[in-house]
């Protein structure tokens, strides 16, 4: 197979997005389904009566409460299937989707991996959900809380399904508004979602922060596009990068204020202080969304203007200005979120900062990318794809572990709160594979090996201390000061994650000691689904640790397709 | 059950092992020394932590019995390998030849394999860990939740023995860290009062030292030049393989051509003995010892103490010294000067101490300190010194915790003071005692003594009258020692009162198990005391073959 | 006709206005008409950049912003609302539950 260049909604357009097409056609379905009724239609000026289904009484078969959620799991089970029979014999074709000259979308191994990250994290997160945001049958006395939670099932599928639907076309785009208009669908998406427990004081809140932060950042975003299309007439990432050497300081500041918008998305510091509270306030299945793929729908916007747009060029000297700031910001989002990790009690934030941590180790790698782009590091084009791949891979697996945990929260919740420490305690005893679960997924965040977190870290750290070497090597000797400064960064990354040890044990250590809380010494509740999220995870983690070939394969041949030399 | 149970196992290695009669085709590490107790226990720990509390206590002992058969294979294997009953093994092999060794392609993409192999350096302690393992679970055969402490100190045994057998710098670091699950496990469920504080210390000082460790590893293995075919990584045209990085660095090393330059040794040869002397350790960076000593139980210091000390003195054998030579001289003073300091301060500390455990672990330290004087002497004969101080030390001071645990055990206590007139109580428990501790100390015909006598002549030459420091330091410990027990032990039960910790009660003297496990460690003391050169031959001769391989040429 | 340049000097003041409101102010009505501020500079910043350069697609650019703007106002007020049914304020120092 070979690239092809697709017109928008011609009959190869239908055929290459059949997955979207799918999720699409599942969103269509959970808005019908549980509105399907006996209504009629009256013809207007007659008294005729036309069958017409939706509304009046429900029928009791399509109206069970528990149908949007199958429906969303299914109809994301389906994209994924496809999209990862697709990609994983290593299909090289690109196809790219225009709209007369207008490039709008690219279907490539960088896109295809990036949308098998979201639907795998929304995946696992609505399996969970049948569970944490559990459906009744109607019949029978129902507490205040059931009955909320029957009524808002369609709510809460249709908004997850919105966010993977938004999330993918952040992946495709080739065009930054087009990017930008899938990053708003799939905030706004998000930020119900992290509100949706309402009548909750905490829902409330967290859901009014996130929304309050999130679109002062993408209005920034915004104008920062504008900007950019000021300056160069068009938004076309190709356009961009070849314009961009004869940019001015306005497209500059324009790309400064894009990336506030996704340094939002990725929660970097210095934007990161909404994330813990949003994942606080959020439901855990729902947090670890935010924590897995909202993240990696931030970095593709990262990596598409950083890398792709590129910033200034070797010549001139602007470069070393950003090549600073990008690495002083991620020392200091990596420092910033473990020591504030240390000090947290809640198991949440404690995630969401060791989120901002990973975050500041991405950014590090970036960085490293960036100091070969600009001319910096004297090495071939290898060494920046093996640190793009590298992050790739981390992003993927952090959809094993990171979500993983927050799953292991959501699997509390059903019992009462995760907000406390002393939630988990004793965890081990109630449930010892639960506990040893949650135990392994704090291991692969610390970076123990072999587990799949450590083989993600080892990646990023090779990468960029591959790429500060560069080509010095070849002549045999070579003294210290000729490594690049970013050899700096891998050390910083260690030191952090040395320190993050500190709570990630905490969290071990409170498990297996512990004696459980009060009104928390029954077995954990059972819910098939969440569990089954739960081991899909831990196998995920330990096996992408032992044997990641597949998959880091994957990730090189993604990073080749975004043609960074 | 049981029997049907290892029926099972032994059919299922020897299926693997289909042609016995052909050596070169057989793998005797990777699955019966290495996979064989990780995966066991993994099933054993699986199975346990299923079922409730009621069947766990019936299945404690089938699981326990199960785990000392499971363990005793190693140790046959092992021993078979060194008499060479199964095959014959070449056990004299030149400066980067290993016998034994099997290569798998792990993951192509870097070049990571699994390597796996057997020197003179290793074998000994692969030997001891796989002596050990079911030593230790005999010693603490009462240990409450068996179905599940039994199986961790196999596991434990496993991961400690591949660290031992990497050939192939990914692999090593990843046994290299998976030695610090189980063992936080043990000291976090099974450990004494603090037993909070010190599994997290002993965590955290050891992975942080082990992560600047890595980093120098991953700084080194892409300074090497790029080059690709079997072992090298598709992506990266490097490989994490030690025998190519050996033969590299010391094709390099020749002449007044310096391995990366020197100023990048000094830097990378820093930073790998960083990770190996927090875990050896050495001071400054011994406090996480006496911590994990004291709160761990019996069998997880006799395993920290036995065996995961000597990783770090093993690591700087295998790594940094085979490929930085030139570091080594230039750190050599360096290293004397912290082998002193840890010799003389673990001894002087040792004496202050009331705990008997904390006085066992300084006295680690003490001996730790030994292993680097050798290490800094730079003669053949310090080196092998410094091995067989390793395998010495993997012998008396396991037997020295195996004391102190049967002391807490039915004393109840850990303070000095309660030993008083303990030989009155406990004939057996005091004979044990002091025995291990004259062991400890260095006595003529035990097996410290040997590796003592060899640095301190491997001493002389280098740093001359400086010797008198080390030496006095030893006779004069040793003889204070020898005298205060000689008293608490046996001389201070004239007034006929039982310690306060037991209430009145008579202290009992040691169970059967614990006898057992105590022989067969006085034994041993006592057999490589006298006839050193069962294991000494092999390790003269890897010292030897490191000596022509990396030190022998024009620069030095 | 207006020069561009004027439109787009407009814009960006409308747009640090937005930004400065949507920082300093507490209540979270004024806070989101900010945030739709800065929202209607970016369009006011199409429309000009658009006919700076004689191209049809900055429009695009601006109705699309347009309906995102709408969008956002209609989850915002809807979330406000929820925040209002349980705090029974609107204005964001009050509301200060979550924290370490």
């Amino acid at each position: 197979m070979s690239d092809k260049t697709v017109e928008v909604f011609s009959t190869d357009f239908w055929q290459a997005f059949a997955p979207e097409l799918v999720l699409v056609f599942g969103l269509v379905l959970i808005f019908i389904i549980p509105n399907l009724g006996n209504s009629k239609f009256r013809i207007p000026l007659t008294k005729v009566k036309v069958p017409w289904f939706l509304g009046g009484r429900r029928f009791k078969l399509t109206g069970s409460p528990a149908i949007p959620g199958m429906l969303a799991t299914a109809t994301l089970f389906t994209a994924l299937g496809m999209m990862v029979i697709e990609t994983i014999d290593g299909n090289s074709s690109a196809t790219t989707v225009t709209s007369g000259d207008v490039v709008l979308l690219q279907i490539d191994n960088f896109s295809r991996l990036f949308e098998i990250i979201f639907l795998a994290a929304v995946l696992l997160a609505s399996m969970a959900s049948l569970d944490r945001v559990p459906a009744n049958t109607f019949a029978g006395k129902k507490s205040l809380n059931e009955m909320y939670d029957n009524r808002r099932q369609a709510d809460f599928y249709i908004l997850m399904l919105t966010t993977a639907l938004g999330m993918c076309t952040v992946a495709l785009a080739q065009d930054l508004f087009v990017l930008f208009v899938g990053l708003e669908l799939a905030s706004l998406a998000t930020y119900v979602l992290v509100g949706f427990h309402k009548e909750s004081k905490a829902g409330a809140e967290s859901g009014v922060k996130y929304f309050i932060v999130g679109s002062v950042a993408s209005g920034i975003g915004l104008y920062g596009l504008s900007l950019l299309y000021l300056e160069f007439g068009s938004l076309q990432l190709a356009t961009l990068s070849a314009n961009w050497e004869n940019g001015s300081i306005l497209g500059t500041i324009a790309l400064g204020l894009v990336l506030v918008g996704f340094g939002f998305k990725v929660s970097a510091a210095p934007f990161h202080f909404a994330a813990p509270d949003a994942y606080a306030g959020a439901n855990s299945p729902v947090a670890g969304v935010l924590a897995t793929a909202s993240k990696a729908m931030g970095m593709i916007g990262l990596v598409r203007v950083l890398l792709v747009v590129a910033l200034p060029g070797s010549e001139s000297d602007e470069s070393a200005v950003w090549l600073y700031t990008l690495a002083t910001l991620s020392v200091v989002t990596m420092t910033w979120g473990n020591l504030a990790a240390l000090g947290s009690k809640n198991p949440k934030r404690m995630l969401a900062y060791s989120s901002v941590a990973h975050a500041g180790y991405m950014m590090a790698a970036l960085t490293a990318v960036g100091a070969w782009k600009w001319g910096e590091v004297d090495a071939p084009a290898e060494y920046a794809e093996a640190i793009v791949a590298a992050v790739l891979f981390h992003l993927f697996v952090l959809v094993a572990f990171k979500l993983g945990a927050f799953l292991v929260l959501a699997l509390l919740e059903m019992e009462g709160g995760a907000s406390r420490l002393s939630a988990l305690s004793g965890l081990a005893k109630r449930d010892p594979l639960i506990g040893t679960a949650m135990f392994i997924f704090m291991l692969a965040l610390a970076g123990v090996p072999p587990l799949a977190g450590f083989m993600s870290k080892f990646l990023v750290v090779a990468g960029i201390v591959s790429a500060s070497i560069g080509e010095l090597s070849t002549n045999g000797s070579v003294s210290f000061s000729e490594l690049h400064w970013i050899w700096w960064l891998a050390l910083a990354m260690f030191i952090n994650s040395a320190i993050s040890v500190f709570y990630y044990l905490r969290i071990g250590v409170v498990m297996f000691l512990d004696v459980p809380e009060e009104g928390r010494r029954k077995p954990l509740p059972y819910g098939a689904s969440i569990r089954m999220a739960i081991w899909i995870c831990l196998v995920a983690t330990i096996i992408l640790g032992l044997s990641g070939d597949t998959l880091i394969d994957m990730c090189y041949r993604a990073a080749e397709s975004l043609n960074l030399g | 059950m049981l029997v049907g149970g290892l029926l099972v196992v032994v059919a299922g290695l020897m299926a693997f092992f289909p042609s016995m009669d052909d050596s070169s085709s057989t793998d005797w590490i990777s699955i019966p020394l290495v996979g064989f107790p990780i995966v066991v226990s993994c099933i054993l720990l699986a199975f346990a932590s299923q079922e409730s509390r009621a069947r766990k206590e019936i299945l404690a002992t089938p699981i326990r019995l199960f785990t000392l058969c499971a363990s005793l294979i190693p140790l046959a294997i092992s021993t078979a390998l060194f008499f060479d009953w199964l095959i014959l093994v070449d056990w004299d092999l030149m400066y980067n030849e290993y016998a034994l060794e099997k290569e798998y392609i792990w993951i192509e993409t870097i070049g990571v394999s699994w390597h796996v192999g057997m020197d003179g350096l290793s074998f000994p302690m692969v030997w001891l860990t796989t002596f050990l393992v079911p030593v230790t679970i005999i010693m603490t055969w009462e240990e409450k939740d068996g179905a599940t402490y039994h199986p961790l100190l196999l596991m434990m045994g496993g991961a400690l023995i591949g660290v031992f057998v990497a050939l192939d710098l990914f692999l090593f670091y990843v046994f290299w860290e998976l030695t610090l699950i189980p063992m936080f496990f043990l000291i976090l469920k099974w450990g004494g009062k603090d037993r909070r504080y010190a599994a997290q210390k002993f965590f955290i000082y050891t992975f942080c030292a082990s992560v600047i460790m890595l980093l120098g590893l991953i700084t080194l293995y892409f300074l090497q030049p790029e080059s690709s075919g079997s072992g090298y990584g598709t992506v990266t045209g490097r490989t994490f393989d030690m025998t190519v990085l050996f033969s590299n660095a010391n094709a390099m090393n020749m002449g007044d051509n310096v391995f990366l330059g020197k100023e990048m040794q000094y830097i990378l040869f820093a930073m790998l003995m960083i990770g190996f002397l927090v875990k050896l350790p050495a001071v400054p960076f011994h406090t996480w010892l006496p911590d994990a000593h004291v709160q761990a139980p019996t069998g997880g210091s006799m395993l920290l103490a036995g065996v995961m000390l000597k990783m770090g003195a093993y690591g700087m054998l295998r790594i940094p010294i085979a490929i930085f030579p030139d570091a080594l001289i230039f750190y050599q003073d360096i290293i004397m000067i912290i082998g002193l300091v840890s010799l003389v301060w673990g001894a002087v500390v040792c004496l202050g101490q009331t705990n008997l455990k904390r006085m066992v672990a300084y006295s680690s330290v003490s001996h730790m300190g030994v292993i680097l004087l050798g290490i800094a002497s730079m003669q053949p004969i310090g080196y092998a010194a410094a091995l067989f101080m390793m395998f010495a030390h993997g012998i008396i001071s396991p037997m020295l915790f195996a004391v102190c645990g049967a002391f807490k055990h039915h004393y109840h206590s850990m303070e000095i003071g309660a030993m008083r007139g303990m030989a009155k109580w406990s004939p057996f428990l005091a004979v044990y005692m002091m025995f291990a501790w004259m062991a400890s100390l260095g006595l003529p015909l035990l097996a410290g003594f040997v590796a003592e006598l060899m640095v301190m002549i491997a001493f002389w030459p280098e740093y001359g009258w400086w010797i008198l420091l080390p030496g006095f330091v030893l006779a004069i410990t040793a003889a204070y020692y020898l005298w205060s027990m000689q008293r608490t032990i046996f001389e201070g039960g004239d007034e006929g009162q039982p310690p306060e910790s037991l209430n009145g009660e008579t202290p009992p003297d040691i169970t059967l198990p614990e006898n057992i496990g105590m022989i067969i460690l006085a034994l041993f003391t006592v057999i490589f005391g006298i006839f050193p050169f069962i294991a000494l031959g092999m390790m003269d001769d890897w010292t030897v073959a490191l000596f022509e391989g990396v030190f022998n040429r024009g620069g030095i | 006709m207006i020069d561009p340049a004027w439109v787009s000097g407009l814009a960006a003041i409308l747009f640090i206005i937005g930004l400065w409101g949507a920082f300093s102010r507490k209540n979270a009505i004024v806070v989101l008409m900010c945030i739709e501020l800065m929202l209607n500079a970016v369009n006011l910043q199409f429309v000009a950049a658009a006919s700076h350069w004689g191209d049809v697609t900055g429009w695009v650019y601006a109705v699309f912003a347009i309906a995102i703007a709408a969008a956002e106002v209609a989850i915002g007020l809807a979330i406000f609302l929820s925040m209002y049914g349980q705090h029974e304020t609107i204005s964001l120092d009050e509301v200060n539950l979550l924290k370490n």
